[in-house]
């Protein structure tokens, strides 16, 4: 368990792909830190490299992708010098993760059961009846009813929402230290994705497990996440508690993020959206990443701008950051 | 500032200069782009040419009977006949030079390969279509037929025809026909499912073109792309069928030794250490095969869609 | 799941009864059956025998009736060379290809699964290049051709082992085994490398492509993590999955294994069904071939059903729905 100081801390991570096409770099640059009990929403468009983040994290990045530089502090220990065994004790016993399709996650021919049970025995010295029951009460506590023939059965036989349920129960199993939910609710119904939401905030408080919840939505991370940590292209560009990043967003993309959530309060109005597409990650443009798209982009952002911390709590990574009351 | 707008200037500045490849250039530099498959291709002609050219590259004509006596047999590679002819690859126990009954021998089994393959190739497309373009009962019946003749391995289909019909050449593409056309029967039959549910056949029934037309102009050439695929890989195994028939001694009758019968010959021989009597049209048959294979296999990575970029 | 098995074994049945029909009329429409049935040099006493008991002077279905009901009995006519009936002629020389194609389906699992499946898991080793280039030898070299050479090197050249026949054989449960002693296995060696060799490079294939298929698939990233050990991983995530496409596969191709045997037989000189058949062929023992015939067509819907079976137990999803439908 974890004495002072964040669960997780995250420094300068750097995660390259060298393809025959160039170097996809998926991950250029991103620090934050999560917590212990606290929740972090890890926010951006497809192809920011969320999930990269997430997988450098747990060390599953697959070749040609490598982790280039930087450094994973898990309860003060760095992630990215531990060996691949130190790194598979950790797994899904102090970290895990809770993946995107709840489709493809569970292995179609074995038994819920057996994949509960084995996520277990791979980290406790626990005979197979204790694990199964410890299988049994997981599924009580994400909602699952009548666990006893469920375990029986094959993924399958369960709709989606069911299969991610799993899924979060297969995370919770061991109590670990820190989960990283990759958008784990985008397959799924909105009601469904309520549920799901309230389940998981519900065991980090009981647990105090510290959550990194992924996503391109921003409406999800607004009633869940205690700090919101914002990506693009491979980059955190801002980062904040949520009430001070919802309240003052200081990066342009951020605010367009924002402007573009459709609410109440614009009924009747043209929906905002932030102009151009993401670039390609092969080709991304020398300076800022989002220059592109940015209503106050001028020669000055042709520099790489440096994450910055204006005011205690806040990080921005950029040039022409609002001002506080600014439209 | 690079605006939105000079972006898409950009990019369709930077398209219009590259040339867009045309499908069969796109193919044939796939194809190409392996050694591999390219090597094989090469031996592959020159197989088909020494096949086809046989009677006028050999050194002797082995079925001459006038030149050919039994004073020459089983002489190994490299010796000299009685009438000073090398004989490259040795001779066999007729005293026949090896190296002109392969070039013989690899004319016939290529043939009938090819022949069975092709009769086998037409009729599997008619039944395949039909099947699956009728659907309902007609597809049920056919494909149970099929389904059923399919759970019965090829070389049992054919020798048991052999072993009623007799041997002959004429007989024995048959049985390699009937040994072989419920495999493209099913091949055609699910590229043209597939097809059919698409929507240029709606377009072309909208317009009340007659079946044969949908089905032979239409439905049939988008299926092509598998059943070549096929073909090629099955061709090589009628190939195979046929040599190992002919060994059993119920394929080609002695007047048209393929490389089968040429082995079978040299089986008699193999234990007093004359191997070249055996080896030499086994390695021949090989090459033919492996070739075939290889250019096969090329042939369906590039076609294959999953793996098209 | 019952329900599955009893409509399998249905139409197992049906298959078998149209098989027999069309063996029939093939024998009866292709020349005269009297020749077909009769020993060449038989007298006129005894081509009126087998006419009489065949009913060959009786109308067509008659005949069918007949030819089916001596079949139920086990009656198939007798062998023109050996004069014993060609059913019992079969069936003695059943359990020697039936150990040869057992001998060979063994070496294609244990031998084709872990070198396929580890050239999934490493594709662009040295090694796995390898095994991919053996494996298109191995389904393009004639199976007779391979028998010659083998017994061309090791038996001739080299003299490790025997060139042709059976070992010495023991006595399992009432059926002659030959695995049981050295000389068996000395005997068996060559002939069942020899079957399996086709296969062998079928099964390379088929897990090879297997494997890196489900490599990539998310439930194998997920099991890796939750901190399953690789091992795991691959022997229970990886290996079930692709157990289904490669036992069925296999299952299928067990009958190409007997039909293949006739070969193998033949080269080695191996006493079973297939060199029988092709023996009875050359010297135009007709009722052995009727004989061979109707059996191997029972053994191939055996064989089919019980894939079909196993199939189901291997894949859940199948069992599951047929039980819906």
């Amino acid at each position: 368990m974890a004495g002072t100081g964040p669960t997780l801390r995250v420094e300068g991570l750097r995660t390259h792909f060298f393809t025959n096409d160039g170097v996809v770099k998926a991950v250029d640059d991103v620090s934050f830190a999560v917590d212990r009990g606290h929740t972090l929403g890890l926010v951006g468009e497809s192809g920011c490299g969320k999930t990269v983040t997430g997988f450098s994290i747990l060390g599953l990045v697959d070749p040609p992708g490598r982790v280039t530089a930087g450094r994973i502090l898990f309860n003060g220990e760095d992630l990215l010098t531990a060996g691949e065994e130190r790194l598979r004790s950790l797994r899904g016993d102090r970290i895990a993760m809770i993946f995107q399709d709840p489709m493809m996650t569970l292995n179609p021919v074995l038994r819920i059961e057996t994949q509960m049970v084995e996520t277990v025995l791979a980290h406790q010295d626990v005979d197979r009846a204790t694990a199964r029951r410890m299988a049994r009460d997981a599924m009580g506590k994400v909602g699952i009813p009548s666990p006893d023939e469920r375990l029986s059965a094959y993924p399958h036989q369960f709709s989606g929402g069911m299969r991610q349920r799993v899924a979060i129960a297969i995370a919770f199993i061991n109590q670990p230290d820190l989960i990283i939910a990759d958008e784990p609710t985008t397959a799924l119904d909105v009601t469904i994705q309520g549920q799901i939401l309230f389940e998981a905030q519900k065991l980090c408080r009981e647990v105090g497990t510290a959550l990194i919840w992924i996503t391109h939505d921003l409406a999800v991370v607004a009633g869940l996440a205690d700090r919101i940590c914002v990506m693009y292209a491979g980059r955190v560009v801002e980062e904040g508690s949520l009430d001070d990043v919802l309240d003052w967003p200081i990066h342009p993309y951020t605010r367009g993020l924002l402007n573009s959530v459709p609410s109440q309060k614009k009924n009747g109005e043209r929906l905002e959206q932030i102009p151009g597409m993401t670039p390609s990650p092969l080709n991304l443009p020398p300076g800022c990443a989002f220059k592109t798209r940015c209503p106050r982009a001028d020669h000055v952002c042709d520099a790489e701008p440096e994450l910055r911390e204006p005011v205690p709590g806040r990080r921005i990574r950029c040039f022409h950051p609002h001002a506080r009351g600014s439209p | 500032m690079a605006t939105v707008q000079q972006q898409l200037a950009d990019i369709s500045v930077a398209e219009a200069g590259s040339r867009v490849q045309t499908p069969f250039e796109r193919f044939r530099a796939d194809f190409f782009a392996s050694r591999v498959a390219t090597g094989s291709l090469y031996v592959l002609v020159a197989i088909i040419l020494i096949a086809v050219f046989a009677p006028v590259i050999s050194p002797t004509n082995p079925y001459d009977l006038a030149t050919v006596t039994v004073l020459d047999a089983r002489l190994p590679p490299g010796a000299k006949s009685g009438d000073g002819v090398i004989f490259w690859l040795g001779s066999d126990g007729a005293g026949r030079d090896l190296l002109s009954s392969i070039f013989y021998g690899l004319r016939i089994s290529l043939g009938v390969g090819i022949a069975s393959g092709l009769v086998a190739v037409c009729i599997g497309c008619v039944v395949g279509l039909t099947a699956a373009y009728f659907g309902g009962r007609t597809d049920s019946v056919i494909m149970r037929i099929v389904d059923i003749q399919l759970s019965f391995p090829a070389i049992l289909v054919a020798l048991v025809l052999l072993a009623i019909l007799g041997k002959g050449v004429d007989k024995i593409i048959i049985a390699l026909v009937v040994a072989q056309w419920a495999y493209y029967a099913r091949t055609v039959r699910a590229s043209a499912l597939v097809e059919r549910n698409k929507e240029y056949v709606e377009a072309a029934k909208c317009l009340a073109l007659g079946h044969r037309r949908i089905l032979f102009r239409h439905i049939l050439p988008n299926c092509l792309a598998p059943l070549i695929v096929v073909a090629t890989l099955q061709t090589a195994h009628a190939i195979s069928l046929e040599a190992t028939l002919s060994f059993l001694g119920v394929g080609l009758p002695i007047t048209e030794p393929s490389l089968g019968l040429l082995i079978a010959n040299g089986f008699e021989y193999m234990l007093s250490e004359k191997y070249w009597i055996s080896f030499f049209p086994g390695v021949a048959l090989l090459v033919a095969i492996v070739s075939i294979n290889l250019v096969g296999d090329q042939l369906r990575d590039i076609l294959n869609p999953r793996l098209q970029r | 799941m019952s329900v599955f098995v009893i409509r399998r074994l249905l139409q197992s049945a049906l298959v078998v009864l149209v098989m027999s029909l069309l063996v029939f009329v093939g024998v009866h429409v292709v020349g005269d059956p009297v020749e077909m049935l009769v020993n060449p040099e038989a007298d006129q006493a005894e081509i009126a025998r087998v006419t009489q008991a065949f009913g060959l002077d009786r109308p067509f279905y008659e005949q069918y009736g007949l030819f089916l009901l001596n079949a139920l009995t086990g009656d198939l006519g007798l062998s023109f060379v050996y004069g014993e009936p060609a059913l019992k002629l079969i069936v003695q020389r059943i359990p020697a290809t039936l150990e040869l194609a057992l001998a060979a389906l063994l070496m294609a699992i244990v031998l084709g699964i872990p070198l396929g499946v580890f050239a999934g898991l490493r594709p662009d080793s040295k090694v796995s290049r390898t095994i991919m280039a053996g494996s298109i030898l191995g389904f393009s070299l004639p199976t007779f051709w391979v028998g010659i050479m083998m017994i061309m090197v090791f038996a001739v050249i080299l003299g490790w082992l025997p060139s042709t026949g059976r070992g010495t054989t023991v006595n399992l449960l009432g059926v002659d085994v030959s695995f049981l002693t050295m000389d068996g296995l000395a005997h068996l060696l060559m002939p069942a490398l020899n079957l399996a060799l086709f296969k062998i490079s079928l099964v390379i294939r088929l897990s090879r492509a297997g494997t890196r298929e489900t490599v990539l698939q998310d439930y194998i990233k997920f099991a890796r993590a939750k901190g399953i050990s690789n091992a795991r991983v691959v022997f229970v995530h990886l290996l079930k999955n692709i157990m289904i496409p490669v036992v069925t596969v296999l299952g299928l191709e067990f009958g190409g294994l007997i039909a293949f045997s006739v070969v193998t037989e033949t080269v080695f000189a191996w006493p079973g069904m297939g060199k029988l058949i092709i023996d009875s062929i050359h010297s135009l023992d007709r009722p052995v071939v009727v004989a061979y015939l109707m059996i191997i067509v029972l053994i191939f819907v055996v064989i089919n059903l019980v894939v079909d079976i196993l199939y189901s137990i291997l894949d859940p999803r199948v069992r599951l729905r047929d039980v819906k439908a």
